[in-house]
């Protein structure tokens, strides 16, 4: 396991729940500082999966262009909780490893919502979505399991409803219920649970039409200059 | 000589409050202020397009109106009764209206800040964060004409072969649009990292590199800051009173 995958796990694990946890105490539009905090500590594992330790011009305009594609994906789509974000997230984790997954993801929430209005879910959202890019990263790290189109289909699927989801119904136990317990995160699982088939199945169709192309497509990137690697060799 | 000509700060403060305002205020008063500001200085920054495009923005902004009517029905007066019993009061669909209003006034000052802000002003305003900050946002403001450039370049090569977006059914078309959308972002993938590269070659990355700007911040610019800022701190006291 690389350092920058170490890293990454950590602030997973500790850094990005501890920031929830005391943002969540912050009064008014504390989430703004809160989410920019979570950009920051994202930021570090993706720094140090970069080959200098510093990113590049043209990897942060790669990742850039991604992330624009993806807010894309969220918002040109008109029907709601059937959206393309979370399948391109994680082709880009699958494409780019698992840092630039969670900061394409973290980013993608955070602009796009000021399309549907900034929250004090946005942090969650981030750190939801993210978690999506970072997931595909790892599950498909160093090409043991084979990136056919149904199996892309069947991994976002899962993902989105057995990970992403849970993860953003934890948002809204931790919000607006009065009591945090595993009967209150039972009861959001539930009643999220539509939504969450409803965006699994079109990850899973994006997945199944574009899944092939787009992975091709980063893949030659990654093979003509020799960017955003997240193995020796691909 | 007009406010583009001002400083960009001057500018940037003014839409920054515009905008703020538009969103937060839900007084009737400051949103028809601000709509039908909005509404004249984008028709005098941009002339008839402008007048087109915000007499389109009409009808959605009542449509939007019903809609929310619809369905929330908070209020007294009740206006009509719905098919399936619920009232259509009239708090409701002014409400909405607000929001619709607020909404399109939001856009029609975006319309004004994009006439108003050329790519050097904000260069100038943020690129000194640092020069890698100024060079990525250079190549980024720079893509959006550039994709519509390699968009049209991509349409007219695959018109030519039969396979444009107006070409064929509907099916067709979607088929060829999500090609044509395809080699698009490997066009624009490629161009961007070899701009990237060939800027970062010439050296704008280097420390200390500053963007080149033709801004003073002269006499006017001073007036302009300390009027907007008098009358925001006024406008500020009335909101806290």
């Amino acid at each position: 396991m690389k350092k920058s995958d170490k890293l990454l796990l950590s602030a997973f694990f500790v850094f990005i729940p501890l920031t929830l946890f005391i943002g969540g105490r912050l009064p008014g539009r504390g989430y703004y500082i809160t989410a920019a905090a979570l950009i920051a500590e994202l930021s570090v594992p993706l720094f140090a999966s970069f080959k200098k330790g510093k990113p590049q011009a043209r990897e942060l305009a790669v990742l850039a262009l991604m992330c624009l594609i993806c807010i894309i994906g969220r918002v040109a789509i008109p029907v709601p909780n059937f959206k393309a974000a979370f399948a391109l997230i994680m082709l880009t984790g699958i494409s780019f490893g698992g840092s630039a997954g969670y900061i394409v993801g973290a980013i993608t929430a955070f602009v796009s919502n000021f399309f549907y209005g900034q929250g004090a879910y946005v942090p969650w959202q981030m750190m939801a979505y993210g978690a999506g890019g970072m997931l595909s990263g790892f599950a498909f790290y160093n090409g043991k399991i084979p990136k056919k189109p149904w199996i892309l289909a069947l991994f976002g699927f899962v993902g989105v409803v057995f990970f992403i989801g849970p993860l953003l119904d934890c948002s809204h136990m931790f919000l607006s219920m009065p009591q945090t317990g595993l009967k209150s995160f039972a009861a959001s699982f539930i009643s999220g649970f539509p939504v969450n088939v409803s965006q699994g199945v079109c990850t899973a169709v994006i997945m199944l039409v574009f899944g092939k192309p787009i992975i091709e497509k980063l893949d030659r990137f990654k093979l003509k200059y020799g960017i955003l690697e997240p193995e020796n060799g691909i | 000589m007009g406010f583009e000509n001002c400083h960009p700060l001057v500018n940037f403060i003014y839409f920054a409050v515009m905008l703020y305002a538009t969103v937060n205020f839900r007084h009737p008063v400051f949103l028809a202020i601000s709509f039908l500001c909005a509404f004249a200085y984008s028709i005098k920054r941009n002339g008839k397009k402008a007048l087109v495009f915000n007499l389109a923005l009409l009808p959605p902004i009542v449509a939007f109106a019903l809609y929310y009517s619809s369905y929330t029905h908070f209020g007294v007066t009740v206006l009509a009764e719905n098919f399936i019993g619920n009232s259509i009061t009239l708090e409701s669909l002014v409400y909405g209206a607000v929001l619709a209003v607020s909404f399109g006034g939001v856009i029609m000052w975006l319309s004004c800040l994009y006439s108003v802000f050329s790519a050097d002003k904000i260069i100038y305003l943020f690129g000194k964060i640092s020069p890698k900050a100024a060079m990525l946002l250079s190549i980024l403001l720079r893509m959006a004409p550039r994709i519509k450039n390699g968009a049209e370049r991509l349409n007219t090569a695959q018109c030519s072969i039969g396979r444009g977006v107006n070409c064929g059914g509907v099916i067709f078309r979607l088929k060829n649009c999500i090609r044509i959308f395809s080699a698009l972002v490997t066009q624009t993938l490629d161009s961007l990292i070899s701009v990237s590269e060939s800027m970062q070659s010439r050296g704008s990355t280097l420390r200390g590199r500053k963007a080149f700007s033709v801004y003073r911040f002269d006499n006017r610019d001073r007036a302009y800051v300390i009027c907007m800022f008098s009358l925001i701190t006024l406008t500020a006291m009335g909101g806290t009173a």
